[in-house]
């Protein structure tokens, strides 16, 4: 041990030793034109990238002092954009004195679609019978003093011609686009797309209108739009609910409500659909989770039919039946739910006919009656009143097709009915009702 | 594109309370004085002479009428004298020689061509300068607040304004003018003040001398100051009162009692104390109210003083936001959506307490509800921003490098006569 001991702090004692002779070695001479610090951090080697040139900023103040300032001067300059030869002054550098006015360039001229007398007489005179030659000269003449810019132009056009902005608009692009097609420069966009007089006219016409709008109209509207929302959130429930309906009712398929994987192909005796090892009695006892309500009632049934699942003998046989009659007793139920919604929808429906068929009888009497007599105890048949929860369904759909529903051969019929047209049926038939009120009522049909 | 080159152009602002004057290139006036010139009408031949420099007009003096230089439209109608004022102010303030100096005025907003004429002539014949450009005030407004579509209400000391203006152009046939100021609320005051039996003495009338604790005042002779000297020193002393109580409520005036309005206590120059109540609130009133509401409620205070609403232009005005509504319907309907979303509230009256506050609260409920109303104001609250925005506007203008080849300079007018400068200065 006192070998190996001794061996390796030789072996330090050796690196030491030949660490300080490696140190001897690189102790070498620094070259003369590189500085102490720099070698240091260097030890002799010679950078990768070479330095770049001091600049004159950093070591040659000499060569800043040596700059030339430039003079500027107070000097007249001219403008070429100018029409004539008005001569400013403004400071400007002296060396750059011949250089042309860098404002100049800004004046830029809209490019007119012009004409000649020629022109004119050709295409021009016959276009429209409302304008002379002097006017049209005078609009373009307006036209180019204020680039094109209409609102000014009619703002300032002599108020003994008498014409509206669509006018101006309308006389200057027919023009320019009959100029435009005769020389054939068809590519431009004066006859790409024309301007619409008519349109414009409406146009303007209609945003007037919606200017004009109070705020209680404003509202009107916004509550208009969220009803319409809302009876298409209803509807779409409603038709979630018939087709679930529908799928209980047709015994083609085999939708086991119990099995969470459906099979596409459809096909009944198919294994079950959870994967790899299970206890059958799991199955029996706690299966596919469902709500209380419909567990207490299944157990409700279970009760009446004396069936004691846990008392069941977990084979392949027994859980089989078992599905099946889990299968039945939930058909059994969604049933009984719709029946139960039925019914109700049918008693309220009873009760609007009643009301109506009233209303009918007294406004009959009504009109023999004197004038006076109306105020009395008459009822009124009360307006739809916006955030009416309830949609019956025989408003949405045609009368016939409520008895084909309780068919369940003709219920896959009426399920691919389409959704849209139901939609828009729920919204006459919404028509139809507002359209009873009678001439007691005082809605204003929209 | 929008760099500045400055030729050292001159914008004279003159309105009907304050003239603005500077340079082009700076965001304030270097010279605010009253639009007043004194005329001396002592014996002696001193007779005639006039007075431009405000120090010395207000100087105590007799024998000495104090008369605008512009009439309560804003246009000038001595041109003497305007030229006798111009040419002192610029060469005692600003030690200018008007040869050399390109000079862009600022006009009213309602276009008055012979005004425009007759003031192209005056300097360019007798007052010889090089170039000249005139400037409505709302478009060198909108320009202040760097805008070149937007709807100016300027409420001044003579008027209010409210003009559309579009694309740096203002639109003439939309242009509202009303003759309802700053100054119709300082009249008012001044009159209930005297109804109140406290009557305001201009400052030559009275001596004001510290005797230990107490300051004493005495009243001084008032014989031999003329009217308008009087009227112009009590002007001054009503204006501070006005600015320091007069109120904009922030709900109409129907639906609030007068007597719950805090009162103000205020001090004249010469001593007396008093309170002012509900009548702060109710004279601003007017311009979102109208004359008419305004005498309802003196009625049923039970007071006697009515608002004289005899005045043509006054009839129709029933409340600034009313008359913007009615200026931006009376534009083309594409525009009205830009113009209500840049409403831009100037001038001295508008910075009367709670009047942009009131505006930007009665506006939406009488606009069109589908768009956005927005009103922009000073940001800073600064008298000049309100008071001076056209001068502002004009000396961005007259800085411009692409403002350069807009002058109207005078080998022009010499070539096309003065008639010229409607096509040049639009």
């Amino acid at each position: 041990m006192k070998n190996d001991v001794n061996s390796i702090l030789q072996l330090k004692k050796r690196e030491k030793k030949a660490e300080a002779k490696s140190k001897q070695k690189k102790e070498k001479k620094r070259p003369e034109g590189v500085n102490r610090e720099v070698f240091s951090l260097t030890n002799g080697i010679p950078p990768l990238m070479g330095t770049q040139e001091a600049s004159a900023t950093i070591k040659g103040k000499k060569r800043a002092l040596n700059w030339k300032v430039d003079k500027w001067v107070w000097t007249p300059f001219f403008n070429p954009a100018r029409g004539d030869n008005l001569k400013l002054k403004h400071w400007q550098k002296d060396k750059n004195k011949d250089e042309v006015y860098s404002f100049a360039k800004i004046n830029q001229k809209i490019a007119l679609v012009d004409f000649d007398d020629e022109e004119y007489d050709k295409y021009l005179k016959d276009l429209n019978d409302d304008w002379n030659k002097e006017e049209t000269e005078y609009l373009w003449e307006m036209c180019e003093r204020f680039d094109l810019r209409f609102i000014i132009i009619h703002d300032r056009y002599d108020k003994k011609y008498q014409r509206t902005v669509e006018e101006l608009k309308d006389r200057y692009y027919s023009c320019a686009k009959k100029l435009l097609e005769e020389r054939e420069q068809e590519d431009h966009n004066i006859v790409k797309k024309p301007f619409n007089y008519d349109y414009e006219v409406k146009r303007k016409y209609y945003l007037e209108k919606l200017y004009l709008r109070t705020k209680q109209q404003n509202e009107k509207e916004k509550h208009i739009i969220e009803y319409i929302k809302k009876l298409d959130q209803k509807l779409k429930k409603y038709e979630k609910e018939e087709k679930n309906l529908a799928k209980i009712l047709d015994e083609d398929k085999q939708g086991n409500l119990l099995r969470k994987q459906e099979d596409d192909s459809g096909k009944g005796e198919k294994k079950e659909g959870v994967s790899g090892a299970y206890l059958r009695s799991q199955h029996i006892i706690a299966p596919v989770p469902m709500s209380e309500k419909s567990q207490s009632q299944m157990d409700i049934i279970f009760n009446e039919m004396e069936l004691i699942p846990s008392q069941l003998k977990p084979t392949e046989k027994v859980l089989e039946l078992f599905t099946e009659i889990k299968k039945e007793i939930i058909r059994m139920l969604s049933l009984h739910k719709h029946i139960k919604k039925r019914k109700e929808e049918i008693s309220i429906l009873n009760d609007k006919l009643k009301d109506m068929e009233d209303f009918c009888k007294i406004s009959e009497l009504n009109k023999s009656a004197p004038v006076g007599a109306r105020s009395t105890g008459a009822m009124r048949y009360p307006p739809p009143q916006i955030g009416q929860d309830h949609v019956p369904p025989s408003m949405s759909r045609n009368p016939s097709a409520t008895s084909e529903r309780l068919h369940p051969s003709a219920a896959r019929q009426s399920v691919q009915k389409s959704p849209n047209k139901d939609a828009k049926s729920a919204k006459g038939g919404k028509k139809r009702k507002a359209g009873g009120g009678g001439p007691g009522s005082k809605r204003s049909r929209n | 594109m929008y760099a500045g080159d400055d030729v050292s152009s001159i914008v004279v602002d003159v309105g009907t309370h304050t003239t603005r004057l500077g340079y082009a290139g700076e965001d304030q006036p270097q010279h605010i004085s009253s639009s007043h010139v004194g005329v001396i009408v002592e014996e002696g031949d001193r007779n005639g002479e006039l007075v431009t420099d405000e120090s010395r007009i207000d100087y105590e003096r007799k024998h000495f009428e104090v008369e605008p230089i512009v009439n309560s439209d804003g246009f000038i109608t001595d041109f003497d004298k305007f030229q006798t004022y111009l040419e002192n102010k610029l060469t005692n303030n600003f030690q200018l020689d008007l040869t050399e100096s390109p000079l862009l005025f600022t006009e009213p907003n309602m276009h008055n061509k012979e005004h425009r004429l007759k003031l192209t002539e005056i300097l360019f014949e007798k007052c010889n300068v090089p170039c000249l450009f005139l400037g409505k005030n709302a478009v060198l407004s909108a320009f202040a607040s760097g805008k070149s579509t937007c709807l100016v209400l300027d409420s001044g000391h003579n008027s209010t304004y409210a003009a559309p203006v579009f694309e740096g152009y203002i639109l003439n046939g939309s242009t509202l003018r009303y003759r309802i100021g700053g100054s119709y609320v300082s009249n008012k005051l001044h009159e209930y003040l005297k109804s109140k039996g406290i009557p305001v003495n201009p400052g030559y009338a009275f001596n004001k001398v510290v005797d230990g604790e107490d300051i004493k005042v005495t009243p001084k002779s008032t014989e031999g100051f003329t009217d308008s000297y009087r009227d112009y020193h009590i002007h001054k002393i009503i204006k501070f009162f006005k600015q320091e109580c007069a109120l904009v409520s922030d709900i109409s005036i129907t639906d609030k009692k007068l007597e719950n309005i805090k009162p103000y206590e205020y001090e004249l120059p010469d001593g007396k104390k008093f309170e002012i109540g509900g009548e702060r609130c109710l004279y601003p009133e007017v311009f979102f109210a109208g004359v008419d509401i305004i005498n309802q409620e003196l009625e049923k205070a039970g007071s006697d003083a009515q608002m004289e609403d005899d005045d043509d232009h006054l009839k129709g005005f029933i409340g600034v936001q009313h008359a913007i509504t009615e200026s931006i319907n009376q534009t083309d309907l594409d525009i009205r959506k830009e113009l209500y979303s840049n409403i831009l509230a100037t001038g001295g009256n508008c910075m009367t307490q709670g009047f942009i506050s009131r505006l930007q609260k009665e506006l939406p409920e009488i606009a069109p509800q589908n768009l956005r109303v927005k009103v922009s104001s000073s940001h800073s609250g600064s008298v000049t921003e309100y008071c001076a925005s056209s001068f502002t506007g004009g000396s961005i203008l007259g800085s411009l490098g692409s403002f350069q080849q807009m002058w109207f300079s005078k080998q022009e007018y010499e070539e096309n006569g003065a008639i010229m400068v409607e096509r040049k200065c639009p």
